[in-house]
């Protein structure tokens, strides 16, 4: 492997001085075939835990072992570490916009309940309007200067 | 004119409107990465609507997903994966112009791809057995709530996917042909490398697809 960890450092260095157009980086047969055995190994852990009854922790432990999984495909059978900076720019970017994409529409999932659909209202302004209410009863007021200030705010209306 | 000296040194799988090899390999490869990213985004869209779907019917796709079969996908994973190492290893082989290599390794790929798609075709004619199907085609019986929104999505994520490694196939069977004519060595072999990218794209979407759909409890 250190003979690996050789040809890795210098390939990096060809990336760098950017004197690498149309040279190839051929990689040691040991680095793929140990990139093929993590991913197996990998693989057989996802399917472990998946049985291990995470609960809510099963989707971002299982993602996170295949985000894992993914880079050493993108990383070395994609030869992106050694290639063009370019490339990883534009796979970058991508991934970027993916995240937005699902940032944006996550953000709309989980809010969507606190939308009162016949109010076309904030369900969470309508609770703070109850709750200051509910002080307002407790802190000894009259229900009729109560009632008073109801009218008002439907005269205003 | 010296444009008529140049025109002789350029090697006859370089485009006229390149000015070396290795421009016209970078140049390649850079629209490749720009076609991937377009098709990650595409696949995106369809993780996109499984998260959506699951967050709003978090029970059905529980109950859903145990009617996959897990032997079945995780056996498709481990051949994907060993698909994507003999692709690596076919890249390798053009690098260091080991044209035996190339061509048993795109054999091996090819083989792969296929035993990808057998296992695929007897898992979905179970589901179709059972009338596991999208939508208003869903005849299914045994899954509380609303099992034919997590088998739409099933069927067009695998389906989409499993029309990837057929068009796979196609790409790598061109570039079979393409090497045993000789066309590829160390000084060019810029197809093998792009069909490469190709071929581990489809694997990358697996690796996602497979604990989402078949393993998420």
């Amino acid at each position: 492997m250190s003979q690996a960890a050789a040809d890795t450092m210098d390939n990096t260095h060809a990336a760098e001085h950017g004197g690498h157009h149309g040279e190839h980086h051929v990689l040691p047969y040991t680095v793929y075939f140990a990139v093929y055995g993590s991913l197996l190994v990998l693989t057989g852990i996802t399917v472990l835990v998946s049985f291990a009854g995470l609960g809510k922790w099963s989707i971002p432990v299982a993602m996170a072992v295949a985000v894992v999984k993914a880079s050493l495909v993108v990383g070395y059978f994609m030869h992106l570490k050694y290639d063009d900076r370019l490339n990883s720019l534009i796979l970058v970017v991508t991934l970027l916009f993916i995240l937005i994409f699902f940032a944006m529409t996550f953000s709309d999932m989980r809010t969507r309940g606190m939308i009162d659909p016949v109010e076309d209202n904030m369900v969470l302004r309508n609770e703070q309007a109850a709750e200051k209410a509910a002080a307002a009863e407790a802190s000894g007021e009259s229900s009729e200067k109560g009632e008073e200030a109801h009218h008002e705010g439907a005269a205003e209306h | 004119m010296s444009t008529t000296a140049e025109h002789a040194e350029h090697p006859k799988f370089l485009a006229h409107h390149f000015y070396t090899p290795g421009q016209q390999a970078d140049s390649a490869k850079l629209g490749m990465w720009l076609f991937l990213g377009q098709e990650l985004l595409f696949f995106s869209g369809l993780f996109l609507a499984y998260a959506t779907y699951r967050f709003f019917y978090p029970d059905t796709f529980l109950e859903a997903h145990h009617h996959l079969s897990v032997p079945m996908g995780g056996f498709n994973t481990v051949v994907l994966i060993t698909s994507s190492l003999t692709m690596a290893l076919a890249v390798r082989a053009a690098q260091t112009s080991n044209q035996k290599k190339l061509i048993w390794n795109l054999v091996a790929t090819i083989a792969f791809a296929c035993v990808f798609l057998v296992v695929k075709y007897f898992e979905y004619s179970a589901k179709f057995h059972h009338g596991f199907l999208p939508g208003k085609f869903y005849t299914g019986h045994g899954i509380e709530g609303l099992p034919h929104l997590f088998f739409g999505i099933y069927f067009v994520m695998t389906g989409l996917h499993g029309l990837h490694v057929i068009a796979g196939i196609g790409v790598l069977i061109w570039i079979l042909m393409r090497s045993k004519r000789g066309d590829f060595s160390a000084e060019y072999f810029t197809p093998v490398e792009n069909v490469g990218l190709y071929w581990h794209l489809v694997d990358l979407i697996w690796i996602f697809l497979f604990p989402l759909l078949y393993l998420v409890k």
